[in-house]
Formats: C-alpha cells, sequence, structure tokens
C-alpha cells in the first residue's frame, strides 16, 4: 500500500470516527433535553389512576389438576424416600452435598405445598412438575455420591422420556368443541412441553461431578413430568368434550398461515427501510428475522426519546429475538413442522396482533404521537381504556382473543407497581422508589404501557379474522381430502 | 463414628500429588515449557487466613522458593493438617533447589471445592497456572459456604528470575468422568438395618408406579 493511500485511510477513519462520536453526541443531546425538560404535566388525581381493578381472564385450562395429583406425590415421595433424613454428617461429611440434598428437598415439599393451594390447573401443574425436579436432583446427588444407591434408580430413563414426549405429542391434538378452542386449551398443554421436549443424548449426561449428574437428571425429570402432565390432563379434557380431533385442522391452518407471517415481516421491514432484506442462499426468507433499524421506521417530528418513539423500539425488538424467536415462537412458517400445532396457531396470532398494533402506533408515531399525557386525568382515562379493552376481548368469548386478554392482564403489573402509592407531592424527577415515588418520565412509561395494551386489543381483530381464514381453508383441504 | 471406606478406584480430588508420585508431562515450547500435571502439594486451613507463610510472607502475589534456607524460613500456620503438612515436608525434602524452584501461591476456594493444577508454563521470566475446579470427595469434611485458603506448592523444574510475571486462570469444572462415594453401610448394626431398610422400601415401592405417571 503507498504511503498517500495509507493517509487518506488513516483520514477516512478518522472522519469515520468523528462523524460518529458526533452523532451520538447531538442523539443524546437531543434525548437528554427532553427529558430535562419535558412538557407540563398536572399530577393532581393520580393517587386513584390505579382504582379500577384489571379483569380476570378465564381458565385456560378447563380441567381439575387432579389426574395429576396422586401420581406426582407418590413420585416424589419415593424420590425422597431413598435419601436419608436428614444426612448424617458422619455419613456424609461434605457439607456441599448435605446441604444441596436439604435444599432440594425443602423446595421439593415446599412446591408440594404451592401445588395443594394454588388456584388454577396450570399453577398446580407447574407445582407438581417443581417438585419433581427437586426431589429428582436431591436423589440424584445422594445416589451419585454412595455406593448403595445406583443411579440409574433415580435418574429417569431417556427411551421413558422419549416415549412420554410422544404421548403427549399424540394426546395434544385431541378433541374440542371448536379448532380455536383446542388451540387455546391444548396450546395451554403444549407449552412447557415444546420448551423442554429435548431429551439429552446419554453422552450428555457423562458428568463430571455429581453436582451436574443431578441438575441433567432433573432436567430429565423435568421433561417427563411436563410431558405426562400434558398427557393426562389433555386426556382429561377430551373426556369432557364432544368435537373432532384437532390435529390435522390445526395443522393445516399452521400451514395457511405461514404467508401470512412473511407478509407481515415483509410489511415491517419495506416501513423501516424501504425494501426487503436480500435472500439468504436457497431463496429463503430466513433474512426478514434480521432486525431493522427501528429508528428509521418514522420520519416525523417526534424525539426520538419520546415515550412513544421508546415504546416502538422496545415493542419492535422482541420480534427479533435472536434467543427464542420473534415474541411468540414458536410460530407459523418458522415453526411449520411443529409436533405441537395448537401452539403454534395460538402463537401466531399473538404474533400477528402485535404486527398488527405495531403499524397502527407507527401511524399515530408519523400523525405526531408523543404519548407524554398533560395530566393525571388523561393517564386514568387510558388505563381505563385499556381495562375496558381487555375485557371487551374476554367478553367477546373468542378463544385466541381471549388468550391475548391474558397476557395483556399481565401488562398491567409493571406501570401499576410503579403508579400505586405514588401522590401528587410525590411526582418529580428524583430517584424513583416503588410505592413512594414515580418521575415525570415514569408516569410517561407507564401512560404508553396502557396505550400499548389499547392498541394490541384493538389490532387482535385483524389477526383473528386472519387466523379464522386460515382455519376455514384448512377445513376445506381437510374435507377435499376425506 | 461409623465406619467408612473410600471406594478403590474412586477419584479423590483432595490427593495432593507429591514428589515421585506422578510423571509429569512436559511440552517444550519456544521461550519455556509447558508441564501437564506438575508437581504439586496444597495445604489447606479450613476457614483460616493463611495456609503457608513464606519468609518474605508474600503468597498473594505467588512467592518464589529458591534455596534450602528459604524453604527452612517456610512456616504452616495452625489449623492446617498434619498430612498437609508432612506432603509440604516431603516436597521440600525432595526438591533439588541448585536446579529446581518452588513456586507458593495462596488461593481462596469454597471449603468443599479443590483447584487443580492442570498445567505450568513457565520460562525463566514467567510462571502460568492453568486451575480447574472439582468437588472435594463426599467423605472429606468441609463447609458449604465457607470458604478456606489453600496454599499451591508448585515444583519448577528449573531457575526462574526473581520477580517472574504470574499468571493464573482457569475456572471451569475439572474434566473427571468418576467420582469418590461413600459406602454408607456402617458398621454398627442398627444403622445398617436402617441403611438396608431404606433400600428395601424403594425396591419396593418401585414395583408398584413411583415414575409420576411417565410410563
Amino acid at each position: 500500500m503507498s504511503q498517500r493511500r495509507r493517509t487518506l485511510l488513516k483520514r477516512g477513519l478518522a472522519a469515520a470516527v468523528v462523524a460518529g462520536g458526533a452523532g451520538w453526541y447531538v442523539r443524546d443531546d437531543l434525548d437528554s433535553r427532553f427529558w430535562l425538560d419535558p412538557p407540563a404535566f398536572d399530577p393532581s388525581g393520580i393517587e386513584t389512576v390505579t382504582d379500577t381493578s384489571v379483569p380476570t381472564p378465564p381458565r385456560q385450562v378447563p380441567v381439575s389438576p387432579a389426574p395429576l395429583v396422586e401420581p406426582f406425590e407418590r413420585r416424589v415421595e419415593s424420590l425422597l424416600g431413598g435419601v436419608p433424613e436428614p444426612v448424617p454428617s458422619d455419613t456424609l461429611p461434605n457439607g456441599a452435598f448435605r446441604t444441596r440434598i436439604a435444599e432440594r428437598r425443602t423446595a421439593a415439599r415446599t412446591a408440594l405445598d404451592r401445588a395443594r393451594e394454588a388456584d388454577t390447573t396450570v399453577e398446580t401443574r407447574d407445582a407438581l412438575v417443581a417438585a419433581r425436579e427437586q426431589a429428582c436432583e436431591a436423589a440424584t446427588v445422594w445416589a451419585s455420591v454412595n455406593s448403595r444407591t445406583p443411579v440409574t434408580t433415580v435418574v429417569p430413563d431417556r427411551e421413558r422420556v422419549r416415549t412420554a414426549v410422544e404421548a403427549a405429542e399424540a394426546a395434544l391434538l385431541g378433541p374440542a368443541p371448536s379448532p380455536l378452542v383446542g388451540a387455546r386449551v391444548y396450546a395451554a398443554l403444549a407449552a412447557p412441553v415444546e420448551t423442554n421436549d429435548r431429551v439429552p443424548d446419554a453422552d450428555r449426561t457423562d458428568a463430571h461431578s455429581p453436582f451436574e449428574a443431578a441438575e441433567t437428571a432433573r432436567g430429565l425429570e423435568q421433561t417427563a413430568a411436563h410431558a405426562t402432565a400434558a398427557r393426562l390432563l389433555a386426556t382429561r379434557y377430551a373426556e369432557t368434550v364432544s368435537g373432532e380431533p384437532t390435529g390435522s385442522v390445526l395443522a393445516g391452518t399452521v400451514e395457511a398461515l405461514g404467508d401470512a407471517v412473511v407478509d407481515r415481516y415483509r410489511t415491517l421491514h419495506r416501513a423501516a427501510t424501504g425494501g426487503t432484506p436480500t435472500p439468504r442462499s436457497g431463496g429463503s426468507n430466513w433474512s426478514l428475522l434480521d432486525s431493522p433499524d427501528t429508528d428509521t421506521y418514522v420520519d416525523a417530528d417526534v424525539p426520538t426519546e419520546a415515550p412513544s418513539r421508546q415504546l416502538l423500539r422496545d415493542r419492535t425488538w422482541p420480534l427479533f429475538d435472536r434467543f427464542r424467536g420473534p415474541v411468540s415462537a414458536p410460530f407459523a412458517w418458522a415453526y411449520a413442522d411443529s409436533d405441537y400445532p395448537a401452539l403454534v396457531v395460538r402463537q401466531t396470532h399473538w404474533l400477528l396482533s402485535w404486527h398488527a398494533a405495531l403499524d397502527s402506533l407507527r401511524t399515530r408515531i408519523r400523525e405526531g404521537l408523543r404519548l407524554y399525557p398533560a395530566d393525571a386525568t388523561q393517564v386514568r382515562n387510558r388505563r381505563q381504556a385499556a381495562v375496558d379493552a381487555v375485557t371487551r376481548l374476554i367478553d367477546d368469548g373468542n378463544p385466541l382473543e381471549q388468550w391475548v386478554a391474558r397476557r395483556l392482564c399481565d401488562a398491567f403489573e409493571q406501570p401499576d407497581d410503579r403508579l400505586a402509592g405514588v401522590t401528587a407531592d410525590t411526582v418529580g424527577d428524583d430517584a424513583e422508589r416503588d410505592g413512594e415515588t414515580v418521575s415525570r418520565r415514569g408516569v410517561a412509561e407507564s401512560y404508553a404501557t396502557y396505550d400499548w395494551i389499547v392498541t394490541v386489543a384493538d389490532a387482535t381483530e385483524r389477526a383473528t379474522a386472519t387466523v379464522t381464514e386460515a382455519v376455514r381453508r384448512a377445513r376445506a383441504s381437510t374435507d377435499e381430502n376425506q | 463414628m461409623p465406619s467408612r471406606r473410600r471406594l478403590l478406584g474412586a477419584v479423590s480430588a483432595s490427593l495432593a500429588c507429591v514428589a515421585g508420585c506422578a510423571t509429569s508431562d512436559t511440552d517444550t515450547t519456544p521461550g519455556g515449557e509447558t508441564i501437564t500435571d506438575p508437581t504439586v502439594v496444597r495445604l489447606r486451613n479450613p476457614g483460616g487466613e493463611r495456609a503457608l507463610v513464606t519468609p518474605r510472607d508474600q503468597t498473594g502475589d505467588g512467592q518464589l522458593i529458591q534455596t534450602r534456607a528459604a524453604a527452612d524460613g517456610l512456616s504452616v500456620p495452625p489449623g492446617v493438617s498434619t498430612s498437609d503438612e508432612r506432603a509440604l515436608d516431603s516436597l521440600l525434602a525432595d526438591t533439588a533447589f541448585d536446579r529446581e524452584t518452588l513456586f507458593v501461591i495462596e488461593e481462596y476456594p469454597m471449603s468443599c471445592r479443590d483447584y487443580h493444577v492442570q498445567s505450568l508454563y513457565w520460562s525463566p521470566g514467567w510462571i502460568e497456572l492453568e486451575y480447574c475446579r472439582r468437588l472435594r470427595p463426599p467423605d472429606v469434611s468441609c463447609v458449604a459456604d465457607q470458604r478456606d485458603t489453600v496454599a499451591i506448592v508448585v515444583r519448577v523444574p528449573g531457575e526462574v528470575s526473581r520477580d517472574p510475571i504470574v499468571r493464573t486462570g482457569g475456572n471451569s469444572e475439572c474434566p473427571d468422568r468418576e467420582y469418590a462415594v461413600i459406602d454408607e453401610t456402617p458398621t454398627d448394626g442398627t444403622n445398617a438395618t436402617s441403611a438396608t431398610a431404606t433400600q428395601n422400601a424403594t425396591s419396593a415401592t418401585a414395583e408398584t408406579d413411583t415414575s409420576g405417571g411417565d410410563a
């Protein structure tokens, strides 16, 4: 490389660094200015903003957890029964092992208590599964460090676990009064199985220590327990309802929804960049899952740190989360061959609702939306609108919309906690203390979250129409093939 | 105290490899030498602040013992076991200070964990220890959530400059595939019966269904 070219290159790099630095500086300055001197806010009446109760959504799984209770408790007691209680220090001098065993045993018993006190089937199931996991870990640590308890008597057999998962998958294709009801109920049962259905190979469990062995065993126990819970509850549900098996219709629905999801991502990229990403090799659409720069979404005279634009950023990135896929994996298109079609349909509906809500938010920002409330009354009204919107979803009776309502009910928690206990005198710009003070920025972000709840609830209808049409096409296709 | 026996063939993580108990693998690299599984003695002081006091008393950053006189100046504080002290004595006696050096450094592992020195890289101006972690065997008395002080004494097969650059690292689990187990059968008849009964009870319930309904 010539000396002159090196010099030019250096100058170019320096200019880029300066430009980049200046860019950050200018933007940071703009953001700071916005929150250093935000628009006026009248906090009168902020004490009563959260007075209206958040509605209670219907239960996800409309059957009793009774089929799980006895076998799961028996399993827990069987695992713990093989472990001395307490483990004497002269039998097992190593305190780390004794402590781990004692902690896991206590956690198992606590989880059993939690299961007995739980209000819903899902809560009972989760507590019973946790009890089995903890008991298995305690039993495996003990089996790993003493010569008389074969580890194989406590660690679940891999083949047996695989069989349990397969049995669950079959049961989760069962009957329901309608495909959408089936999607909601079986999805709730399938979700933890889908997350935990990977059974590690034997060489992965060639542990380096009793603790590693126990953690692996715990994972296997968790997989087995969730699969068994899904099968038992799905079987009980199938006994209580009349209707056709939902598996093939929902699988067809997943197939029919794939194009709609691809189309949503194309739309989102076009909104962000004016085009769509170049397809990767083989012409796949996976490049659509590469996140665009959300700050280019809107060309509006709205500060980048205005609550509305912050909301847009916050709600866009989960669609491109590398760890668990968009908002709601598994979803149609990417998980077209999933073993859990009910779950894919439910999650795709959620994903489409989210996309539609982002469309709406983007449009409103272009029209100048800042989402900065002028007073506490405006916050109260927006929260009330959110409560009304969620109530409407519940009352309308669409099974998937009811599940969206459940998710939206959870979304009240953070802003409500932030505003609870705050008075007009404790709204300011000091550091926030939960239940005591809130900053004006905190008020604005809570307001934005209530607005998002309304936006998603309103957008859900569009997603429901798409899914309903996909079900219709799947049914027609099934009828043709029969 | 019920009897326990360590099962032969199991790996005992806490046994320090004293002089002559193992053959180290060496790999001479330009400017230095890497020794896999070097000769090491560890002195543990459970819950104590020091495990070995050196003449310069600066073991926190590592210190060299290069002469017999310096070795004679080492002192073992109260709390360190006599077996650890004997292992140190043996290492000192077998070290030829005219061509070998001892390197001492203190570490602070949890009471039920050990640092194992996987390798030593050294050159006249450089000492680098690569550790891995392992749980101590079940029959070793130790306390969860307590830190001990462990002096690690490594034999370096050559001369090292007075103030070498020292590096230590490695926090992964040792790649062991077996670990020690206890035989829970006590000599005392009552407890032995109890232990056996527990086993039988487990077997008996296994004949009903203890799978949690997984099958």
